[in-house]
This record gives C-alpha cells, structure tokens and sequence, in this order.
C-alpha cells in the first residue's frame, strides 16, 4: 500500500520540490511528476502573501514552536486551496488549532497517513518498520490516541 | 486552548530531550564543520530547514546524517 490508496496525486509546492536535490529522492519525484501522480504548484502572489502572514503570525507568538519560509508558504497553500497539508513538523498543526486565519485547515503527519492506510493489527509492524527506515518516532501520547500503546 | 498550547510545548520539551539522548554524540563530534554544528542546532530545535538554512548545510545532506547520528524526527 502507499500514499496514492488515499490520495490520487500530491501537490508540492515549488518552493518545497526545489530542495529536492540529491539522488534518489530527484529521480523518484521526477517519476512520480512524468506519471502526473506529483504536481508541482508554480509560485503564487495570493498565497505568497498569506505564507508571509502566516509566518509573522506564527514566529511573533512565542507559545508555537516556529515554522519555516517553506513550510508557511505550503501551510498558506493548504488553506488557499482547501487541501490537507502532510507534514511532520508540529508547528502548522499547532498553528491550524491556534490561530482564527488557519481554522479548518487540515494537517496530517505520518502517523495520520499510516493510521489510514494501514489495519490496526499490521499498523505497529508497519510504524517499526517506518521508524527503522526514517528515524521519525511518535508521541506515545499519539499512539494511544490509535490504541497502540 | 492554553491547555492546548501546554500540552503541545511539553511533549516538544519531552521531543528534545528524546532527541539529546538518543543521539550518537561521538559520532556527530565526529563530523566536520558546519555538519558538527548543523547537527547539535537539529537536536535543539527539531528544525531541520532551520539548522541547514543556519548553516548552509544542504538540507538533504542533513537529513542524512541526522539517520547516521541517530537523531529521532518525533511526531508529537
């Protein structure tokens, strides 16, 4: 099973596909875009304006872990297009909850992704396995949350 | 909400300290600069744009030492 069971093609964001750099990862994507299954979304002034909003309404609140230029500009993307936003890093999630501009804007992590693809009863190998290959580790808070801890 | 906000800052003080521990600190020593740096600044901030942005590490170099040094991305 993969990422495509839930969702029939990825957007990245320019800004995000350009650190994309290194081998392998450059030819996968580059498969995945020549398969139309990854579309890499041109720069846009109405979103380039709320990234930038974000990320002074983000970084001037010193109760949310910071975000990134990259990660506020795909977070701003999310909300103008209506499309989740899958991410690990804490802060767009934080600032979804937090701040009245970003209400109902969905963030998914790993876990989330993972949760949804995978039964319960394979899920634990599978999130070892995940953990094994990438270093990512989750919240043991989160994974009562799925019933696995 | 502020309990919220709590909840979420302690979990990422419990990420950092995950972070500090699991580390391969000889390793990271280990490395030349700006790595050794870009490496400590991840195990602080969790960030990895951040720490490579601050160091001019390339970002997918840096993730791939953050693998070997064993320093844990956690999902909180």
């Amino acid at each position: 099973m993969d990422i495509f069971s839930l969702y029939s093609r990825l957007l990245v964001p320019f800004v995000v596909f350009s650190e994309i750099k290194r081998e392998p990862a450059r030819s996968f994507a580059f498969a995945l875009a020549a398969e139309r299954r990854l579309l890499v979304v041109p720069r846009l002034e109405v979103v380039d304006s709320l990234a930038l909003r974000i990320f002074e309404l983000v970084n001037t609140d010193p109760s949310l872990p910071s975000i990134d230029p990259p990660e506020a500009y795909a977070l701003a993307f999310a909300k103008h297009s209506g499309l989740p936003l899958l991410t690990d890093n804490a802060s767009p999630k934080l600032a979804t909850l937090t701040l009245e501009e970003l209400r109902g804007t969905q963030v998914l992590d790993s876990l989330d992704v993972l949760g949804a693809l995978y039964p319960r009863e394979t899920l634990l190998r599978v999130l070892s396995e995940f953990t094994e290959d990438t270093g990512v580790r989750f919240s043991a808070r989160r994974l009562r949350e799925l019933g696995l801890a | 909400m502020k309990e919220l906000v709590e909840r979420y800052r302690r979990e990422l003080e419990w990420a950092r300290e995950l972070r500090r521990k699991e580390a391969d600190w000889s390793y990271i020593e280990s490395r030349p600069e700006p790595l050794k740096t870009a490496l400590k600044l991840l195990v602080e901030t969790g960030d990895l744009w951040y720490a490579a942005a601050l160091t001019g590490v390339d970002l997918e170099e840096l993730n791939e030492e953050r693998i070997k040094a064993k320093i844990p991305i956690v999902v909180v």
